[in-house]
């Protein structure tokens, strides 16, 4: 996890990304009320509440919040402390996957903390559910000796890409990806649905080892290169070719089946 | 102390809508989050029975089900498995923390 100064944070939302967010918001507010209200059945409403990252668990309601790739500013960690103590515990759980739980989240005011976050540029969407989740980086990223180039540019066009994105919206189960910017694997890439691995050639020109079908959970899986020097231009579309595979195959990767 | 570890108890059980906090029917059809007031039912009718209560009784609370346990002599209930002896007792890390400390 990296917390930087606003003036050097990553990317900056736009009008359009605060608009997205903000209407999500209201969308999730109102089918909070109208759940509460009886309107929905939990039949209805589970797959609403998953993908703004709302889960029940066994004693308690969870939200999960995105951290894409584990960026972080000053303000936004003052406003995730800020929703802890307003709405949870005062505590929150950071993942593996550079996510943040709050694990004692009333369903009622799990609409005002997504708008609290949204003050912020952050959001919960598609931290839950089968859709394409956080895309996760190099917890060093930008600051690591062995970098070739910052994975982050990359995770960004990534995330916009994937946020909301129709065809990846009703997968048959939750998709990862991982980018590295550096030879030594610490953002895990090798246990992601897809992995991306810059690399330099002797040439001199940058691009992406493609590792697909990793995984972790009940079995996991090494992933197996199936790019092992795709140019940057041409490595995206083989990225997105493989979560199309996914979807059409039912859950099942080119190469592995996970239970 | 003698069990009824049959397998044939069973209360009513579900997860409140507003907070996730878990809860059981009790003889009156009101959720509470107390498993010695929950009603329980005998056998399988009587359980098939409590479930179509709990179900009716559900505006509150999420996705009501049967769980199965056990009854000492002096009618005190323990559910049967492991992941609703959990739900029941709370959080594990607080047991596990108590022992950690204990044996340090």
């Amino acid at each position: 996890m990296r917390c930087v100064m606003p003036d050097t944070h990553f990317y900056r939302y736009d009008d359009y990304d605060r608009t997205l967010v903000a209407e999500r918001v209201e969308q999730f507010r109102d089918q909070v009320r109208r759940r509460l209200s009886g309107e929905l059945t939990e039949e209805q409403f589970k797959p609403l509440r998953l993908t703004n990252g709302l889960y029940l668990q066994l004693h308690a309601y969870m939200l999960r919040i995105a951290i894409p790739y584990g960026t972080l500013s000053s303000r936004q960690l003052r406003k995730l402390a800020d929703i802890a103590r307003k709405y949870d515990r005062g505590y929150g759980h950071f993942t593996t996957r550079q996510n943040l739980q709050l694990n004692w989240i009333k369903l009622e005011d799990a609409p005002d903390a997504l708008a609290a976050l949204a003050e912020v540029d952050m959001h919960a969407m598609q931290t839950s559910g089968n859709v394409i989740r956080n895309v996760t980086a190099d917890h060093f990223a930008g600051a690591a000796l062995d970098e070739i180039e910052d994975p982050r540019i990359w995770c960004e066009i990534v995330r916009q890409w994937s946020t909301l994105h129709p065809e990846f919206s009703f997968l048959p189960r939750k998709f990862k990806i991982a980018i590295t910017g550096s030879p030594n694997d610490r953002a895990a890439v090798r246990v992601h649905d897809i992995g991306l691995r810059l690399w330099r050639n002797e040439a001199g020109e940058v691009g992406f080892e493609v590792i697909v079908g990793g995984g972790l959970g009940r079995t996991p899986m090494i992933g197996k290169t199936c790019a092992s020097s795709c140019p940057r231009t041409s490595c995206w579309p083989i990225s997105k070719r493989r979560c199309a595979s996914t979807t059409a195959m039912g859950g099942a990767t080119i190469s592995t089946r996970r239970a | 102390m003698a069990k009824n570890l049959s397998g044939d108890l069973s209360v009513a059980s579900a997860n409140r809508l507003t907070d996730g906090v878990v809860v059981f029917l009790d003889d009156s059809g009101e959720w509470t989050q107390r498993l010695e007031r929950a009603a329980v039912a005998r056998d399988k009718r009587a359980g098939d029975i409590l479930l179509e209560r709990a179900k009716a009784e559900a505006f509150a609370v999420v996705d009501p089900y049967l769980v199965a346990v056990s009854e000492d002599d002096t009618g005190v209930l323990e559910p049967l498995s492991l992941r609703e002896k959990i739900r029941v007792s709370g959080l594990t890390f607080e047991a596990i923390a108590a022992d950690a400390v204990r044996y340090a």
